[in-house]
């Protein structure tokens, strides 16, 4: 058997990625339904989900006691944004102490040290926002932080996310009707139903096919053959790995992540936790449709963004399935036969075209976890990686996806009203400037806090010094670091000399900016919408359901993202790719 | 600042504690000890009782061994408490001289072909990949047969059985573990 076309992986993935989008999408409009006031009926093959029901809901009672949750409690905006706060800073006060302590916490089987005051700063940040970009090596935290602290973060951070869902969806059912609902119960049901049994069952399929699981043991020794005794760190690699890649978190149990076998150990591996990326949070803009009672405005919704990210890997494959011009050398009458592609930092298992739609699969979510070193893809390669940062990783998390389409979508719906002379509403709510600023606040929010932190550290040496490659890819290098921060991503062109005091603290701030000023900007305008009344939709409205509306709003998500975007890429992986092989044989960048 | 908020955050974070970090954690280790006892504690191979690696974890097999098949490139040598790539980017030339001087090491044994198979000069991400393409592997052939006096219909066989395919033809690569190939010529010398 030969390897499959890369046309055919293409395929299978997208393929598989579409039929998971629905039935993950119905099940999770299902589970928020009543949060989202939403008075959607099951598709029929969907109706045995109500016996569910009753189990989740035991599960959930208890925990509602212990917790002292009350779950009839309704909250305005202002108390829905501020239990979001406080719940999201003890998470980071937990992890903080975690990091820092962790050399004299139980469990430290093979003697790690705490972290300093900075990398713990960068870290706590960068994982209660569910960023997860890493200034460490995975190996360097110990079994209970990661069963303790990291793990458990990353399925409150994604629960964070999916409980604003819900909310959001009352901004546009509400009637004159203020209350957003309860974000604790958001938290516990999206945790309890979504993101729990689906990781287990990930995690599952993992062990099967390699992954290691203790929390018992932090390495295993080796007696080889050709290099004497070999430690290889082990710990709860699979339980780990499922809700990492699940909850858009990303941040790795060893620092080559996914790449390594215990994380990621076969094509199939591969595959499932591929797709575990893209299905979580689509599934949150297909329920969308279904929770504001118009699933073809949903699938409309998915469709915009899926055809983005189809493209965008499209690239990827076309990039990293070409040569590797470095690689491009003779010695002693030998040559390098790159027909499969670039193997640069890829494993053989996932070949380049399972490595590439990985890695557009992870910046078209802000999941940050990958499979190869994107900094030794090619230029072209991480110009689509670069661009799917520049349209805010197209699908963006769990949750938060959801609401920050949204903000391109009420855009689109906006314009495209004036265009035709309407009003601009959107679900039957009227769009004003109150709502409106804060759209705009949120979509110019990204290259505010990439762009002027860019010019500043490609021109100081606090910046510049840690750069890894010369020349366009040092500049690249830096973007992906302040996108991959400030899109709340978290992968990064690694090599980046990154744990100082400079990177830590502007990316630590970064993570924290780019997760919380949107968050409480758009339980803003949901409080504002939620207010109004429902205007009925004549004939004369926008019809969101349209193509038209489709291509409308590509046009205005890829034109927002590349035109702000542009001459930053241009001194990146544009350049690179224009003048890349020519300089390179005449002597290098 | 709501006090009752606060104290809700702080008992949730407890039930995490207990359900998303032990529970969550202890059963998964549990059903891997049960229903999947050697993946879950690391695929290890052993030689009489003793561990001498993990299926799952790469060696280092290179210009020093020249009578076992060659892993890929590593900045670790193989280092499992660790790992990563040098993230050598497409236009560095640190990267081109890498590669020459793998080519070089090659160069010096018998070579079936001018053309070197990709993976076999670049690292990989992990940095202890424990696979090399099917190509690669025999590309090695003629040396390991020189080195070792294993013919090479048998080392071709060898590689046949420590070859994995693509999951059902349709994704990811086929690969050849190596140290498993290894293992296999290293028992038909001792024999």
């Amino acid at each position: 058997m030969a390897n499959p076309h890369p046309l055919l992986e293409y395929a299978v993935f997208f393929g598989l990625a579409a039929v998971l989008i629905y039935v993950v999408g119905e099940y999770l409009a299902w589970i928020y339904r009543d949060e989202a006031h939403s008075t959607h009926t099951l598709p029929r093959h969907f109706e045995w989900l109500e016996r569910l029901d009753g189990i989740f809901g035991r599960i959930e009672g208890f925990i509602y006691r212990v917790a002292g949750i009350t779950p009839t409690r309704e909250m305005n905006w202002k108390q829905f944004a501020a239990a979001v706060v406080l719940f999201n800073a003890v998470i980071w006060v937990w992890l903080y102490v975690v990091l820092f302590f962790q050399d004299g916490l139980p469990m430290n089987y093979v003697g790690v040290d705490g972290q300093s005051w900075d990398l713990a700063f960068h870290t706590a940040s960068s994982f209660t926002s569910n960023t997860n970009q890493q200034h460490y090596g995975g190996e360097s935290l110990s079994v209970f932080t990661h069963t303790f602290a990291i793990g458990i973060t990353m399925f409150l951070t994604p629960a964070t996310g999916l409980g604003l869902m819900p909310a959001f969806a009352r901004a546009f059912n509400n009637e004159e009707n203020p209350l957003l609902g309860n974000f604790y119960v958001n938290v516990v049901k999206g945790t309890v139903r979504f993101l729990l049994p689906i990781s287990a069952f990930i995690a599952v399929l993992l062990i099967s096919q390699g992954a290691v699981q203790t929390i018992l043991s932090g390495q295993m020794t080796a007696e080889t053959l050709t290099m004497g005794i070999q430690n290889i760190r082990v710990g709860p690699h699979a339980g780990i790995e499922a809700i990492k890649m699940f909850g858009t978190n990303g941040g790795g149990i060893n620092a080559a992540n996914a790449s390594t076998a215990f994380e990621n150990p076969t094509p199939f591996s591969n595959l499932v936790l591929t797709l575990a990326m893209p299905v979580g949070t689509f599934a949150g803009i297909y329920a969308w449709g279904a929770w504001v009672g118009k699933r073809t405005h949903g699938i409309v919704l998915v469709a915009a963004f899926f055809l983005i990210f189809a493209a965008l890997a499209g690239v990827g494959i076309a990039g990293e399935t070409g040569a590797n011009p470095a690689m491009d050398v003779e010695s002693n009458g030998l040559t390098v036969d790159q027909s499969v592609g670039n193997m640069e930092s890829k494993e053989v298992r996932f070949g380049p075209t399972g490595s590439a739609i990985w890695g557009l699969s992870t910046t078209s979510t802000t999941n940050g976890g990958v499979n190869s070193m994107h900094n030794s893809w090619t230029s072209l390669g991480t110009f689509s990686l670069l661009f799917a940062f520049a349209i805010n990783n197209v699908s963006n998390g769990v949750g938060t996806g959801l609401l920050n389409i949204l903000m391109f979508v009420i855009v689109t719906a906006f314009i495209g009203a004036l265009m035709i002379g309407r009003r601009p509403q959107y679900l039957g709510k009227k769009l004003e400037w109150q709502e409106i600023r804060y759209v705009f606040l949120v979509i110019l929010w990204l290259p505010i806090i990439v762009l002027i932190p860019q010019a500043h550290a490609v021109t100081s040496s606090l910046g510049t010094e840690a750069i890894a490659n010369p020349g366009f890819r040092g500049f690249s290098e830096i973007l992906y670091e302040f996108f991959s921060a400030s899109a709340n991503n978290g992968s990064g062109l690694e090599g980046l000399a990154d744990d100082t005091p400079y990177y830590n603290i502007v990316n630590g701030l970064q993570v924290l900016l780019a997760r919380y000023v949107p968050i409480v900007a758009q339980l803003a305008i949901a409080g504002y919408l939620a207010e109004k009344k429902i205007s009925p939709e004549g004939i004369g409205s926008l019809d969101t359901e349209s193509p038209a509306f489709l291509v409308l709003l590509i046009g205005i998500v890829v034109i927002v993202g590349a035109l702000t975007f542009l001459p930053a890429l241009v001194f990146g992986p544009i350049g690179e790719f224009f003048s890349g092989a020519d300089v390179f044989l005449n002597g290098g960048v | 600042m709501n006090r009752d908020d606060l104290t809700v955050s702080v008992r949730l974070l407890l039930v995490s504690f207990l359900l998303l970090g032990l529970v969550y954690q202890g059963s998964l280790m549990a059903i891997g000890a049960t229903v999947f006892p050697h993946q879950a504690s690391g695929s290890p191979v052993t030689d009489n009782g003793t561990v001498v690696g993990s299926e799952q974890i790469g060696q280092e097999f290179g210009p020093d061994d020249p009578e076992y098949f060659w892993s890929r490139p590593s900045s670790t040598d193989y280092d499992a408490m660790t790992s990563g790539s040098a993230n050598l980017g497409p236009t560095n030339l640190a990267l081109s001289d890498r590669v020459r001087a793998t080519l070089e090491n090659i160069s010096r044994y018998e070579t079936p072909d001018d053309e070197v198979p990709a993976d076999l000069v670049a690292e990989s991400g992990s940095a202890y990949d424990v696979h090399i393409s099917p190509a690669a592997a025999e590309y090695q052939v003629p040396r390991v047969a020189n080195q070792t006096g294993i013919s090479e219909d048998r080392l071709y066989g060898m590689i046949d059985e420590a070859t994995a395919e693509p999951w059902l033809g349709v994704y990811g690569h086929e690969r050849v573990n190596v140290l498993e190939l290894n293992r296999m010529v290293h028992d038909e010398l001792e024999d």
